[in-house]
């Protein structure tokens, strides 16, 4: 076990000595690693923070009927008795065509008769419900719709259920870019540690001759591989604490402009372990594949 | 003991470097294997050492039949042999000590010990202190005594040298044998190959090798040089 441990102390030794020797190389691997990574972790972020914006959204489902302009007073109260006998409705607010004209033309501030000659819109019933459940407030419109004196109903919580489905499918997306990029990364630190195995080819056929195992010639490989990973995941936190930073201090401006805040907020910490662990994961991985696939090419040759 | 047994090697594309090879090495014995250029002699080197298998027959270690071994018996066959390579195989990017470092590394030799062992093998080859040097600033002489310490500094049963004295004058090749001479003094069994018999005190087995045949498998004693 101590021979084990000492076996790879010696290794580390030799990864970080390769490493050290070939500083600019080492370098620029770093910033195209964390460059590659810092792609599909900022479209993350920006996910995250919209998330978070929309998760902080208090909303209610909300249901518009709209009435048709000619009909009973008798079929309006059969209505409201239905309405009220519903336990998704919360609270009912009925609003005569009138009252929303005038509230529309306040609102515009314009004169609507200047514009048009009749009030063009209907009597309405604004309900709140209980309930958020698609389910249940798809029965309520359907059984709704048999009332003939009703001519439109909108549900006005649809654009939070749209906005989730979006955020769904932009994650879904982020993902698959991820993990493209988690490939060329792949790639990119194989293909490096390919080319370092040629250039240890002397000292890889040496100890081949000695005695040595394909495990004890790769692990230095591995060392050298994870870090990459590691540098370029420092390297990619480094690049979004970086932005993060910056666009926070140009959003004061613009958020005294606008009226409301704009800022990003920072990944968590297990965001930055995981974006890091994957990193490293990947320099590992495609350091022992690069490297078994050379050793076997490198043959004896005494 | 090392014994061959009806063995050739044929490499593809080319005529046997090898044929219907047979011998025995008791332990402890000085083997020279000479020969011209092509005759074999690497070949069959590298088939005694286990760098190669043979393509057939069967070359036994010990308790091992070469021919048949599988790549892992194969790395611990190679730690048993301490290896001396016509071209040094050196690693110019590290210096004396950590080229001798190698193969302890490689058999989990590390701290104290390995100091020790390194230490020890570069004195016997007089290199102690040039271990902090650079092995392309030392002279062809003293780069083949880097490559015997290497091989000798986990303490193989066997040396095996492949022409240690091809590329250096008479003073420098006089210098090797002896240090080789030293090995085998001591019980450990040598096996160089060489274009020439040397002239050295001791009894030694010889085996002449032409396009890949044995030709000659006897043994003498070499009378001491004037």
């Amino acid at each position: 076990m101590l021979n084990y441990l000492l076996n790879q102390k010696e290794s580390l030794a030799v990864a970080i000595r390769r490493l050290v020797y070939s500083k600019s190389a080492t370098f620029m691997m770093f910033i195209v690693i964390g460059i590659t990574m810092c792609l599909p972790a900022l479209a993350f972020l920006f996910l995250e923070n919209i998330k978070q914006a929309s998760s902080q959204i208090e909303y209610k489902a909300e249901i518009s009927i709209f009435l048709k302009t000619k009909y009973s007073d008798d079929n309006l109260k059969e209505l409201n008795v239905f309405l009220k006998e519903q336990p998704i409705v919360n609270k009912i607010v009925f609003e005569k065509r009138d009252d929303s004209w005038q509230k529309l033309q306040k609102k515009l501030n314009i004169n609507g008769l200047d514009l048009i000659d009749n009030n063009p819109l209907p009597d309405s019933l604004y309900l709140s419900l209980n309930t958020l459940d698609e389910k249940e407030i798809d029965f309520f419109i359907e059984e709704s719709k048999n009332f003939e004196i009703i001519d439109e109903i909108t549900v006005d919580s649809a654009w939070i259920n749209k906005l989730n489905s979006i955020l769904s499918l932009s994650q879904l997306i982020v993902n698959f870019i991820g993990f493209l990029l988690l490939v060329v990364l792949s790639v990119i630190i194989g293909n490096t540690i390919r080319l370092q195995t040629l250039s240890y080819k002397d000292e890889i056929e040496v100890s081949k001759l000695i005695g040595a195992s394909n495990a004890f010639i790769r692990r230095p490989f591995l060392y050298t591989g994870s870090f990459y990973g590691l540098g370029g995941g420092l390297v990619t936190i480094g690049l979004i604490k970086s932005l993060i930073y910056i666009f926070n201090l140009n959003s004061m401006a613009i958020e005294k402009t606008l009226g409301f805040n704009i800022s990003l907020l920072d990944l968590r910490f297990n965001h930055y372990f995981f974006t890091i662990m994957i990193c490293v994961a990947i320099g590992w991985l495609s350091s022992f594949f690069a490297s078994t696939r050379s050793l076997n090419k490198i043959k004896n040759n005494a | 003991m090392i014994r061959f047994d009806q063995v050739y090697k044929r490499y593809p594309g080319y005529q046997e470097a090898l044929q219907n090879i047979n011998f025995e090495i008791t332990p402890g014995e000085i083997v020279f294997v000479t020969g011209a250029s092509g005759a074999g002699k690497s070949t069959l080197l590298k088939v005694l050492s286990s760098i190669e298998k043979p393509s057939s027959g069967t070359v036994m270690f010990e308790n091992y039949n070469l021919s048949r071994a599988k790549d892992k018996t194969l790395n611990t066959i190679r730690k048993k042999f301490g290896m001396v390579f016509q071209d040094h195989k050196l690693l110019y990017d590290r210096n004396c000590y950590e080229n001798v470092a190698l193969p302890l590394a490689v058999n989990n030799i590390f701290g104290n010990e390995a100091n020790k062992r390194i230490r020890a093998a570069l004195d016997k080859v007089g290199l102690l202190n040039k271990e902090r040097m650079m092995p392309i600033t030392l002279s062809g002489g003293e780069q083949q005594r880097l490559a015997i310490a290497r091989a000798i500094v986990c303490r193989p049963a066997i040396i095996t040298a492949d022409e240690p004295t091809g590329n250096l004058d008479k003073a420098y090749a006089n210098e090797i044998m002896n240090i080789f001479l030293s090995f085998h003094q001591v019980g450990v069994t040598v096996i160089i190959s060489t274009h020439e018999l040397p002239n050295i005190p001791v009894k030694f087995k010889h085996f002449h090798l032409a396009n890949g045949l044995l030709t000659s498998n006897n043994q003498r004693y070499a009378e001491l040089p004037a």
